[in-house]
């Protein structure tokens, strides 16, 4: 037992010295820790080389911002012409109490429905 | 009658011609500004000041002083773009690394998605290239210094007017010590009136 202990200490000894030999002058002693770790990562960051990151900001344009309010407003007139020509009777968008009369096309607004778009066209 | 008709169709061919795209080649030097945008003329300027920049500065100097001669190998990290418009850099770090290449002044090692593909070309070469023309892994030139980058923007605009302003900087910086032996900047400001 006790040659086993003098045989692993003499080991880790030796390794500690051939170590110790391995090092630059001032070298950190500990560097193997960060070779460790960035080893590891070393490939996905590596792929980055040569390449642009793309960590753009949007950036307020008084002309650009007109535009979409623009765009904004056209695609809501857009939608709402939709709705309305899907859905029986008038939908008004700034009404909250009048979405409880509005009934999805598959109820109300079917070719059974005597009430319906359907019957009149 | 065979008057009207020739007339006519001398102005339908000039009408049609007109209307249609028109497209010239330019010199790739020429300044043309169309929405105020980053477009060729910048990357071309940043490039310009660059390449003057790093071939001059003292970081060379102090290199092959202390290197016994021997010229720096330089590799390229990434250009991180924090601007408000899609920019790649690729277009003036090319330029840069020609300039490199050129000179015969500073050497270059591939970098990034290339050095893989070439890694992998290497290893394919293990089992289908004769002995004597295989190519051997490890024997790479490891890079004295890496060059990294950034972008960065500010906007200010008010009603049809627009100022942009756009800061390049270039940094090469030594690995083994991580000190930054050069920072180079472009400066890019822009007038535009919609």
């Amino acid at each position: 037992m006790k040659l086993v202990t003098l045989l692993t200490a003499s080991l880790l000894v030796g390794s500690m010295a051939m170590a110790q030999t391995d090092l630059a002058p001032d070298q950190n002693p500990r560097h193997g820790e960060s070779l460790g770790k960035y080893t590891r990562i070393a490939d996905s960051l590596n792929a980055l080389h040569g390449t642009t990151i793309q960590n753009t900001y949007k950036a307020y344009d008084f002309m650009e911002a007109r535009a979409e309010r623009r765009d904004e407003r056209r695609n809501f007139r857009r939608q709402m012409r939709l709705l309305r020509a899907s859905r029986f009777g008038w939908v008004d968008a700034f009404n909250p109490y009048q979405n409880a009369f509005i009934q999805p096309y598959g109820i109300m607004n079917t070719p059974f429905n005597p009430y319906s778009r359907w019957w009149w066209r | 009658m065979k008057r009207i008709v020739l007339l006519a169709l001398v102005a339908f061919t000039v009408t049609v011609t007109s209307c249609g795209r028109k497209v010239t080649r330019i010199e790739p030097d020429k300044q043309v500004d169309l929405s105020g945008r980053w477009n060729n003329t910048d990357s071309r300027l940043t490039a310009e000041e660059m390449i003057n920049d790093i071939l001059k500065a003292n970081w060379l100097v102090n290199h092959l002083q202390t290197k016994n001669g021997n010229r720096p190998v330089v590799i390229c990290g990434f250009v991180v773009n924090k601007s408000h418009e899609h920019i790649e850099a690729e277009t003036f770090i090319k330029d840069l690394e020609q300039s490199f290449i050129q000179s015969q002044r500073v050497r270059l090692v591939q970098s990034g998605k290339k050095r893989d593909e070439l890694r992998a070309e290497k290893a394919d070469q293990q089992t289908n290239a004769s002995v004597s023309t295989m190519k051997k892994f490890g024997l790479e030139v490891g890079a004295d210094y890496i060059l990294q980058g950034s972008i960065n923007s500010t906007v200010d605009s008010y009603r049809r007017r627009k100022q942009v302003y756009y800061q390049i900087n270039l940094e090469l910086t030594d690995i083994q010590t991580n000190e930054v032996v050069w920072i180079g900047d472009k400066k890019i400001a822009k007038f535009v009136k919609n």
